[in-house]
């Protein structure tokens, strides 16, 4: 019976110790009577062998003893979908953006490349990893706080089936996104066409000092002047005409997977043969003592700027016409999904 | 895998079924190893890692009462149940019924049915 003994001894090391020595004295009762009746039925006491497939049979220590502790979860089945919900959302507004930008570096800023040689290029995703680790685990902590208040709380009972969000169609477009879209548009093409100032001051020790735009950008807007008017004019007719049909086409989709491909495309090409100037103003920025405003700091960190923005502004493009393209290839699906989830469905069913 | 889908069905329907069995044999005072060898004998076996946590659940609900009783020099706890127990007893047993007369009704309805 040794080796009941020990088994139990195990069980009893999981238990809460007010509990402990009544299961285990049960447990052992229950144990020993079926050695007893095994070895009656077999005329002789049970060999080692056969004792140890006994306590196989009940499984281990820690489940027996699980078995008898109260049911405990940190973030219970109510709560667990919002959970995983907002960890997409991190993880898609705060480490994607932070690795597309840490892309965009390694593969356009050759200073960057030679401040962090090798691998060491690798541990500048340290920051990353440790700051998704709070954030995730402050996530948790923050669930875990509202699992525990919510089982003390009749909150849950009282929400209003009135309050319950519509039902949404990826393919509706919104009426009022279609007029501000258009709104938008009209403003930057005026802007772009150069009705409008450059809306960019800057003081310095009392004087205001209005900057122009810094030499990048000039460049672009050269480069760029005709297709991106064009593009603008493209994207507020796509949006005009949705204020009229506002549910999105296969065709409608591709013109503007192929508007914002394009306008990808400009960028890129724009930016591609403009690394070296990039790197260099990276390297004046970063040479600059830190927090300084100088007549060369000041420039350098616009350009910057400049460069970042037309990168954020071509991965949006790219990410959007991703999206579309999986809206085109899935259309059927979505269509059907729509007209199941409507109310007619519910009607005819 | 349809085994283990099976399975994983069957098991949830007999665990719904185990404490209205444990209640219908301890209208006769039992301890926990006989209890559990009833059941096997009668076709529903259950180990004992689920039996004494129940038999503990319903104990503090009221439902059980439990005393410990030296037998052949061993301590061994014996349940019976109480007249709350056998209340809801009572009306666990008629909700049974109800259940096990729809059900009967759905399957010859999808018999039907499927014809």
């Amino acid at each position: 019976m040794d080796l009941v003994d020990r088994y139990l001894n195990a069980v009893g090391f999981w238990l809460p110790k007010a509990q402990r020595r009544d299961i285990l004295a049960e447990l052992s009762e229950d144990i020993r009577s079926q050695v007893e009746e095994r070895e009656a039925a077999l005329g002789r006491p049970l060999a080692a062998g056969e004792m140890e497939g006994l306590l196989k049979e009940k499984g281990s220590p820690y489940s027996v003893a699980g078995r008898f502790l109260p049911q405990r979860q940190l973030i219970g089945p109510t709560l667990f979908p919002m959970y995983v919900f907002v960890l997409k959302i991190v993880a898609l507004f705060y480490a994607i953006p932070w690795l597309l930008v840490w892309c965009a570096l390694v593969l356009f800023v050759p200073s960057y490349r030679a401040a962090h040689p090798g691998l060491g290029l690798f541990g500048t995703l340290g920051s990353l990893w440790t700051s998704m680790l709070t954030t995730f685990a402050a996530i948790t902590v923050g669930f875990a706080v509202g699992e525990w208040s919510q089982r003390r709380s009749a909150a849950r009972r009282e929400w209003d089936p009135k309050r319950l969000p519509a039902v949404r169609d990826v393919l509706k477009i919104p009426r009022f996104g279609s007029a501000a879209e258009i709104l938008i548009d009209l403003l930057f093409l005026a802007w772009w066409l150069g009705s409008l100032p450059f809306p960019l001051a800057f003081r310095t020790s009392g004087a205001p000092a209005v900057f122009g735009p810094v030499p990048l950008w000039i460049d672009f807007r050269a480069q760029a002047y005709v297709p991106v008017a064009l593009m603008i004019v493209a994207a507020a007719a796509l949006s005009a005409f949705a204020l009229v049909r506002p549910y999105w086409t296969r065709v409608r989709l591709a013109v503007r997977v192929a508007i914002d491909l394009f306008v990808a495309g400009l960028i890129l090409s724009f930016l591609g043969p403009r690394a070296s100037e990039i790197s260099t103003l990276w390297a004046s920025v970063q040479g600059a003592p830190a927090g300084a405003a100088s007549s060369t700091g000041i420039p350098a960190w616009l350009g910057l700027s400049t460069a970042l923005t037309l990168g954020i502004v071509a991965a949006i493009c790219v990410a959007v016409s991703v999206r579309n393209l999986i809206r085109i290839a899935r259309y059927e699906t979505l269509r059907a999904r729509k007209a199941s989830a409507g109310p007619s469905a519910l009607k005819s069913a | 895998m349809t085994n283990d889908q099976f399975e994983n069905l069957r098991m949830e329907l007999r665990r719904g079924c185990i404490p209205l069995a444990v209640l219908a044999e301890l209208r006769a005072e039992q301890y926990g190893y006989t209890l559990r060898k009833a059941l096997a004998d009668l076709g529903m076996a259950v180990d004992e890692g689920t039996l004494y946590p129940l038999l503990r659940r319903l104990e503090s609900q009221g439902l059980l009462a439990s005393a410990w009783r030296e037998e052949d020099k061993r301590p061994k706890r014996y349940y019976r149940l109480t007249s709350e127990g056998r209340r809801i007893f009572d009306r666990l047993t008629s909700e049974w019924q109800s259940i096990t007369a729809s059900l009967e009704t759905i399957f010859k309805e999808t018999c039907h049915g499927s014809r």
